[in-house]
């Protein structure tokens, strides 16, 4: 049917206006609610720490030399998506002896650029196999200023409770001069 | 700017063209149906990419990963509800279309070709669907899934067909893979090709045949609002039934309990959309062979080809009606295929209990689901490991055919023999107890009337004693249940037995006492009362008690080893069923299965 002669232009308004608001909204709700639906990761963020857990008994803890660090695997349970495993490796963490006989922790994720460090025997430095990254047995970047990492080895709070090493494990922003927790 | 992007991209001449491409004939509605189509593929595209994106293909993830898109993500329900919805939309937009394009005539000459992709869409369109159908490995779907896979299997060369789509003899994550590859993949890519030949097809030859040659109004706006209208229409259709239906926490597409092998699903059915070939294959079995095949493979083949012969035979006007006719037919056959089958369904009593036991197991499923950890071994093992699931499965396989639950089978089946043994629904509460001791009730077969125990020593003194009893003698036998049923210690009785301590303490005293009235201690071993032949009331209706009863009632606390004095086999000790079993039994009568927190 050809527009009423009356108002043509005013039919014309509507009909544009009908097939713009409709058809903008036909399309947009399915495209817009499956970006909302794929978005759903970057607010709905689950915790990394997994709080105080046993990474050794007090006993291997005692037999540490001081000065010399040693790799220990962080167990619990990894929660991921819809799965749930328990007594899976969360991560892994050096412990070292200070000269005083106390126990310090470190993650071994290198903050520059989240790479796994190696505690090197010889050089006695932890090494970042990625960029060359180095830090002394107390955390410290060896290099100082210089190199790639923009911060120290991030250390993890220590709690000795009924013969056990329990380490506070969380994970932190890689990049970043300050120490921030994820997510 | 724009004349910047304009320059290079000349989107301006695009729209311009679109807008004001003529409409022969003028805008009509009938013109929006092609619209509606591709609109409809729209949808499924981005919804789907949106699953795709959360979905992982296995035995042990499909279901758990459905499962987290609708529960755990943001929108996800709406999104696999507008998926869900959205290709039964399709499929019926898609017959409307074919349709309209037959009483159009514009399958005619010169566009035969146009109207083949039509039919190589539709092939396509379905096959994408039901590969789709599979792929949230739920009992439904996959029992539909076996069910077809069995189809194939009756075409010549069948079987090797059967595996090479299912990935084996059976199906497995190969089903999966390769039924998400196709569904996502391969077809998708089969499909946009077909389309866009059509539609250049349609650009060389016109939309329609016969059309005014005249060219017409153009697109923008008039036959622009009305594409524009259908298209919301159809999305505010979509959305209802997202909204107003299915398993998701605020509706979507429904997700049966996750697929198990060792669970038989009891509503086996295609989608409404597929239930008049259901039905036209259960008539060609009940002819014998070849009629199976013949239905499965050859008829559908046939009556594919016959359409795509239209454009030869539709030339004539005698033609066209043939092909009308012909076309009407097919339509109207899959359209009261479907309603014979829905209706059909909705009369079938086995149907609807076997949909009744399919809901609340997959509303168990989704329970369980949001409050235990999945394991590697995926969410059937949550269902494998609850009472409530269990319980009533094996009391139906293993305890029903003498046994009743509330006068069925526990699966909501009531069977045709009589009972022989008690009816166990509210087993150890007060008014089961209180049944047993009435001497009008003891001898009905929902008590001892089926068992051989109607003629022993517990009924005798029911029959006999209490009937005689005094109001004070019929105090104490309250107070008696009252103080057994405690015992039991079941969660439903809680509150009531937390306020009756004092006749609680004043029953348990009786059922001790060798000298009371009630005469329990006679032959009932409680405490310090030793007792005779009949079986331990020590910790009766207990968890502990019911295992070792059903493990092996021939044992001297039960009903000793004389056969001659009762029918239950010792299910435990014959290995029947499993320690587990046993306890899935016992926490289901006694009502004692997990339940979520508040």
């Amino acid at each position: 049917m050809p527009p009423a002669d009356s108002s043509p232009h005013r039919r014309g308004f509507f009909e544009q206006a009908a097939a713009l608001a409709l058809g903008g909204c036909a399309i947009l709700t399915p495209l817009g609610a499956s970006l909302l639906a794929l978005m759903t990761p970057v607010w709905n963020r689950k915790a990394t720490g997994a709080g105080f857990v046993k990474v050794a008994s007090k006993e291997v803890a005692d037999r540490l030399r001081p000065g010399v660090p040693e790799l220990f695997n962080v167990v619990g349970t990894e929660e991921n998506a819809w799965n749930s495993f328990p007594n899976q490796p969360l991560g892994t963490v050096y412990l070292v002896k200070d000269d005083k006989g106390a126990i310090q922790a470190y993650q071994s994720i290198c903050p520059h650029q989240g790479c796994q460090i190696e505690f090197q025997s010889q050089a006695k430095i932890f090494y970042c196999p990625c960029h060359g990254a180095a830090f002394g047995c107390d955390g410290k970047r060896s290099t100082g200023d210089d190199g790639p990492m923009c911060r120290d080895l991030d250390a993890l709070p220590v709690k000795i409770e009924s013969e056990a090493v329990l380490v506070d494990y969380k994970r932190f922003q890689c990049g970043v001069m300050e120490k921030t927790e994820l997510p | 700017m724009m004349d910047w992007l304009n320059n290079r991209l000349g989107f301006r001449d695009l729209l311009k063209r679109c807008c004001d491409e003529p409409i022969p004939g003028g805008p009509r509605w009938g013109r929006s149906l092609g619209k509606l189509l591709m609109f409809c593929f729209f949808v499924q595209l981005v919804t789907g990419f949106a699953l795709w994106a959360g979905y992982s293909p296995s035995t042990h993830s499909a279901w758990e990963s459905v499962y987290h898109i609708q529960h755990h993500m943001a929108l996800g329900w709406f999104i696999r509800g507008l998926h869900y919805y959205g290709n039964q939309a399709l499929l019926l937009v898609l017959c409307l279309y074919i349709i309209h394009y037959v009483v159009a005539r514009a399958y005619q000459a010169p566009r035969e070709f146009v109207w083949w992709l039509l039919l190589g869409i539709a092939v396509t369109t379905v096959l994408i669907s039901v590969t789709g159908e599979l792929l949230p490995w739920d009992e439904k779907n996959v029992a539909a899934a076996t069910v077809r896979s069995e189809i194939v299997a009756l075409a010549p060369g069948g079987y090797s067909l059967k595996s090479f789509l299912v990935g084996g003899s059976g199906l497995s994550h190969l089903t999966l893979t390769r039924f998400f590859a196709l569904h996502a993949g391969l077809l998708p890519a089969v499909l946009a090709l077909l389309l866009w030949a059509r539609g250049a097809l349609m650009k060389r030859y016109g939309a329609y045949a016969g059309a005014d040659p005249a060219p017409g109004p153009p697109y923008w706006p008039g036959q622009a609002w009305r594409d524009a209208t259908l298209c919301f229409l159809l999305l505010g259709v979509l959305c209802f039934f997202t909204v107003s239906h299915g398993a998701g926490p605020h509706g979507g597409a429904p997700l049966y309990a996750p697929y198990d092998e060792g669970r038989p699903f009891l509503a086996p059915r295609p989608p409404w959309y597929f239930l008049f070939l259901y039905r036209f294959l259960e008539v060609c079995d009940q002819q014998g062979p070849p009629w199976p095949m013949i239905g499965a493979v050859f008829a559908p083949l046939g009556i594919l080809l016959l359409l795509a012969a239209a454009p030869l035979v539709g030339r004539s006007r005698v033609g066209h009606m043939a092909v009308f006719v012909f076309t009407a037919l097919v339509f109207a056959a899959i359209l009261f295929g479907n309603i014979v089958g829905v209706l059909g369904d909705a009369r079938d009593p086995e149907f609807q209990r076997g949909m009744q036991v399919a809901h609340n197991t997959a509303h168990r499923a989704a329970e369980l689901a949001a409050h235990r950890p999945i394991g590697a071994g995926g969410a059937s093992e949550l269902l494998r490991d609850d009472a409530l699931v269990m319980g009533p499965r094996l009391f139906a396989r293993h305890c029903a055919s003498c046994h009743r639950y509330g006068e069925q089978d526990g699966l909501g089946v009531t069977p045709a023999d009589k009972p022989t043994a008690p009816d166990l629904k509210d087993f150890a509460t007060r008014a089961w107890i209180t049944r047993l001791l009435d001497p009008k009730e003891i001898d009905q077969p929902h008590v001892f009337g089926g068992t051989k125990f109607k003629d022993g020593d517990m009924s005798g003194f029911v029959r006999d004693d209490v009937a005689k009893f005094d109001d004070e003698a019929k105090a104490e036998l309250a107070n008696v249940a009252i103080a057994l049923s405690a015992q039991a210690g079941l969660r439903s009785q809680a509150e009531a037995d937390a306020k009756d301590k004092d006749r609680i303490a004043a029953g348990v005293k009786l059922l001790a006492d060798g000298e009371a009235t009630v005469r329990c201690a006679e032959c009932h071993q409680f405490g310090k009362a030793e007792g005779g032949s009949g079986p331990s009331l020590d910790g009766y209706g207990t968890r502990a008690w019911l295992i070792k009863l059903i493990s092996d009632p021939a044992h001297d606390a039960h009903y000793g080893s004389d056969p001659e004095k009762y029918n239950m086999p010792s299910f435990g000790k014959q290995g029947t069923l499993s320690p587990r079993e046993i306890e899935h039994l016992a926490d289901w009568l006694r009502g004692d299965w997990w339940r979520a927190p508040e």
